[in-house]
């Protein structure tokens, strides 16, 4: 096996000491994003290859030269025969302070190009999706307009209030009826003479006079006490993963959007300013009653107000997920994703053991999702926001012998929807006003269609407690033909609240044994012995920690090979293997209550 | 023919008073009068400031708009 170093693009010679260079695998917990990595801290580059950073820094201040900000392309191969692997695909990076340049020696940071360190440390902090929206990559056709309606309005009083007009405006019908049964009595239902006819003449236009009034009362007082249909700019989770890999020159794929649920979940930005809820201006009765407007002249913006860093740091808390980074594709994945057998085989070696993972169990675990003190369902409709796991012995003969230690916090700073599932009771005493103002209406010949049923059909939409919000939800949804047809996904406050996100994603790091996990989360560390690897197994298990140990599937934990002799100087191993069965565990939901 | 008050109540007996139905006693009440009377009330009705209110006010409602 021999190594091949690329600088710039072109092969190099003079690193000191690159025939010492180490392949250290780090499949742990910790590390379980990476694969195997080339150590290669502080580097230096002797006269030639310090000829060449030095010209490309110079360059920098030339037309068309490379920033500084931009690496010095560095590439680590390791041949054997007509294959090769690359080691090492990273560049020189000119802009860190542990960089040193003279002229004919630079001591340089190096950092691996596309990987996940790079992601995370120097390229996802970096931007907001407000960039990618002002540079067009997030555009309006990648909003999604979900209906919402505010429950905190009309309160008690108002609806005092508008029991009070209903019932003068009752009484004031109530009097015209009469005035018109008088006369008629009072004519004998026979208009033939002139004074009565005047008189019914202008009880008619009193009539149509008062009855519109009471009708614009109405809907005035519905304007004002009766909530409309507000839409509030979203974006899919996905497109929001997609749209950042994509300004960075990345794919994003996850198999979790194979799942139709996740497929519509839903991030909707923070509204901390009171929506005029269309901002279109004149809405008919119909439109204001049903939210048929039109949406999409909505100004909103349905981004996620944060980097593409802390929004994947949320997807990692919901999904207890890994980040792989790898070949210009970002995958996000459950941690035990895709670990997949292969056929690489340790030497039959005596191995040490190195005790268990025990320490890792944590006593408590706590899921919780955000509440918003401006959105107030999110306190009241509390239940699902907050889990506490804990983990405890079944029998204990001597309690202050007991090791229980440890509380995890998963907190996601994402908050959760709340459905409207019921009509208020002020919306129930509406339906029968708005029976009233219908007949009304046909009366006076103004069409209003059946306004009743358009209030029915608001169940299953969004809840707001005054239309604004101080922290993002999340939340999946049932996408309609049109936004006024979008509801919240039935199954939205099952998965998605801190039971949910625990089950589908976290029962994977308990200790507790069961049918469905008969070995738990249990592993036995043990040492393997100094021995050799060929190019093929290195190759393997770079990207994939499995390994046999004779007919037992392991798996690598850390490894440290040498690059040029394939002397694997260190290796730990780990084995799912079940070594205690006295833990049970309790779930609690706060409710609240 | 009378027209009590118990026919009077059945007239308007949904609650609300039927508007078609006091147009329709103008109607034929006009219809019964002589051309000059006819004339008469119609340009006394005619000439009501109630009038222009009342069709104003329709008018009003059908075109309803909110500003929210």
């Amino acid at each position: 096996m021999r190594l091949e170093i690329e600088l710039d693009n072109g092969e190099i010679q003079d690193i000191e000491d690159a025939d010492k260079i180490m392949i250290e695998i780090d499949h742990t917990e910790r590390g379980v994003n990476s694969k195997g990595v080339v150590t290669l801290k502080n580097l230096n580059f002797r006269k030639i290859s310090a000829d060449i950073i030095n010209r490309d820094i110079a360059n920098a201040l030339a037309d068309g030269g490379r920033s500084i900000w931009e690496g010095t392309p560095f590439k680590i191969r390791l041949i054997e025969g007509s294959e090769s692997i690359i080691l090492f695909n990273g560049f020189v990076d000119k802009s860190s302070g542990q960089t040193e340049f003279s002229c004919d020696l630079v001591k340089a940071e190096i950092r691996e190009s596309g990987s996940k360190t790079w992601l995370e440390e120097d390229r996802a902090g970096g931007f907001g999706f407000d960039l990618l929206f002002e540079k067009g990559l997030i555009t309006k056709n990648d909003f999604i307009f979900i209906p919402s309606e505010d429950n905190t309005v009309p309160d008690v009083d108002q609806l005092r209030i508008l029991r009070a007009t209903f019932f003068m405006s009752a009484v004031e019908i109530a009097r015209i009826v009469k005035d018109f049964a008088d006369l008629l009595v009072e004519t004998a239902g026979v208009f033939t003479t002139i004074p009565a006819l005047i008189k019914l003449g202008f009880m008619i236009f009193y009539l149509i006079i008062s009855l519109a009034r009471i009708l614009s009362l109405f809907i005035d007082m519905v304007q004002a006490t009766f909530q409309p249909v507000k839409y509030q700019a979203a974006m899919k989770l996905e497109t929001l993963l997609k749209k950042g890999a994509e300004y960075i020159g990345m794919e994003f794929i996850s198999s979790k959007f194979d799942d139709p649920f996740w497929k519509q979940v839903v991030i909707m930005p923070e509204k901390p300013t009171q929506m005029k809820s269309i901002g279109i201006g004149s809405l008919d009765i119909l439109q204001f009653i049903s939210g048929s407007l039109r949406p999409l002249d909505n100004k909103q913006k349905g981004f996620y107000n944060g980097t593409y860093k802390a929004l994947m740091l949320e997807v990692t808390k919901l999904w207890n997920a890994k980040t792989i980074v790898k070949d210009g594709v970002i995958r996000m994945e459950r941690r035990d994703f895709g670990v997949q057998a292969h056929d690489v085989k340790l030497p039959d070696l005596e191995m040490k053991g190195q005790g268990t993972n025990a320490r890792q169990r944590k006593a408590t675990k706590i899921f919780r999702f955000a509440s918003d003190s401006l959105e107030t369902n999110t306190v009241d409709n509390l239940k699902g926001t907050i889990l506490s796991v804990t983990t405890t012995i079944k029998s204990v003969d001597n309690p202050e012998n007991v090791i229980s230690k440890g509380a995890d916090r998963v907190d996601i700073n994402l908050s959760l929807a709340t459905e409207k599932k019921t009509l208020t009771g002020p919306q129930i005493y509406f339906n029968e006003i708005l029976k009233t103002i219908q007949k009304i209406a046909s009366k006076l010949k103004v069409p209003l269609p059946d306004l009743s049923s358009l209030i029915e059909a608001r169940k299953g939409i969004l809840l707001l407690s005054d239309g604004t919000s101080g922290v993002p939800k999340i939340f999946a949804i049932s996408e309609g033909s049109t936004p006024t047809t979008t509801k919240i996904h039935k199954d939205n406050r099952e998965r998605l609240s801190a039971k949910g996100i625990y089950n589908e994603s976290y029962t994977i790091d308990s200790f507790v044994v069961s049918p469905d996990n008969p070995n738990g989360n249990h592993f036995r560390f043990r040492d393997v012995p100094k021995h050799n690897m060929c190019f093929n197994d290195i190759k393997s298990v770079i990207v994939n920690p499995s390994i046999f140990k004779g007919e037992t599937e392991v798996f690598i934990e850390t490894a440290s090979i040498q690059a040029t002799t394939g002397l694997v100087e260190q290796m730990r191993i780990k084995e799912n293997e079940v070594f205690d069965k006295q833990l049970e565990e309790i779930l609690y939901e706060a409710d609240g209550l | 023919m009378g027209y009590s008050r118990k026919q009077a109540e059945n007239t308007i007996n949904t609650g609300l008073l039927d508007l078609s139905k006091m147009e329709e006693f103008l109607e034929k009440g006009l219809a019964k009068l002589s051309p000059e009377d006819r004339a008469h009330v119609q340009s006394v009705i005619d000439s009501s400031p109630f009038k222009k209110e009342a069709e104003e006010a329709r008018q009003a409602l059908t075109n309803s708009k909110f500003d929210i």
